[in-house]
């Protein structure tokens, strides 16, 4: 909450400098893990997110439970043993796009992003570094990015029975078309 | 001879259950809510509201629970194979907040010949709050 007000003030400072900001509620992230075992994959479409074109700063907020999976016990599991959703119904990232000079909001094309900052899971923040793609058509933008997460970093355990179900480290993929806030 | 036959018969119909029973829980269907009774019974407004006075209390309160929502219906986003119910109650950062209702695509039909001014009831499950507070696989109950 703290880190979205402060978001939220650096937007409206931001806008007194003419500043085009870029929101979504309606963002995709899809996670994926692969073992021998089981592939394992979910998807939420309710991301909110937020991109500021004079500060660089990029705001990204999920809501655990609003993860689909294909298995409605994987989906208990998740939620009940894993992320504790209860006791953490959110996840977020907040930080800044790094080369954002080699970024022109003003002109349609697809421009490589690195993204640094802290990612919150389970209630643990860490830093973190990711690649993605700025792609900007008609005045709006969208991101797309790759990266991995390993579930111990932010202590979610997963019991011995079912380790061998879930990979230690986890692909996510962000995918969220943002409208230029008018 | 008998007795050997009959545990036999017993340890296969044992066996059968068992895989069965394995086979339900791994490939059980996604919980249905639509006849599952509420744990809360709440006007759209009001849940706003409680999740903007104090997320942290609402949050323990309706998250991962059956909501039974009213309201006066402000937008409908119908985006192809998912449909959501807004109730806006105020602006943000995002744009208009409120409550945000994803349809179960059960409904879909039923939620496009809704209209903004309606007044609804829908029932779903609370997922917490990002700039809305968010229910999902609702239903409409009126």
């Amino acid at each position: 909450m703290k880190k979205l007000l402060t978001f939220a003030f650096a937007l409206a400072v931001a806008g007194s400098l003419s500043a085009q900001k870029y929101t979504t509620k309606n963002g995709s992230t899809k996670f994926f893990s692969t073992t021998p075992v089981e592939d394992i994959e979910a998807v939420t479409n309710t991301v909110n997110a937020a991109v500021d074109s004079q500060t660089g700063e990029v705001f990204f907020k999920i809501l655990i439970k609003s993860f689909k999976f294909e298995k409605a016990l994987m989906q208990e599991h998740f939620n009940e043993n894993y992320m504790e959703s209860h006791k953490f119904p959110s996840s977020e990232f907040s930080g800044n796009i790094t080369n954002l000079d080699a970024i022109n909001f003003k002109k349609d094309g697809e421009y490589p992003a690195n993204v640094e900052g802290s990612l919150t899971i389970h209630g643990v923040t860490k830093p973190i570094i990711a690649k993605g793609t700025i792609i900007v058509k008609g005045g709006n933008v969208r991101i797309k990015s790759v990266f991995n997460v390993k579930p111990a970093d932010y202590e979610i355990k997963v019991p011995a029975a079912v380790r061998e179900q879930i990979a230690e480290v986890i692909q996510v993929t962000v995918d969220a078309a943002l409208d230029a806030v008018k | 001879m008998k007795f050997w036959k009959i545990i036999g018969i017993l340890a296969i119909i044992g066996i059968i259950s068992g895989i069965a029973i394995y086979l339900y829980v791994m490939y059980k269907p996604h919980k249905s809510y639509l006849n599952v009774e509420p744990d809360h019974t709440v006007s759209a407004q009001m849940l706003y509201e409680e999740f903007d006075l104090d997320e942290d209390a609402a949050t323990a309160k309706y998250v991962g629970k059956v909501v039974l929502v009213e309201g006066n219906i402000s937008n409908i986003e119908d985006l192809d194979t998912t449909l959501r119910i807004g109730f806006i109650f105020n602006h943000g950062m995002f744009g208009e907040e409120g409550v945000r209702c994803t349809l179960d695509k059960s409904f879909l039909d039923e939620a496009r010949a809704l209209t903004p001014g309606t007044t609804v009831v829908l029932k779903g499950v609370c997922h917490g709050k990002s700039s809305d507070v968010e229910l999902g696989q609702c239903s409409i109950v009126k």
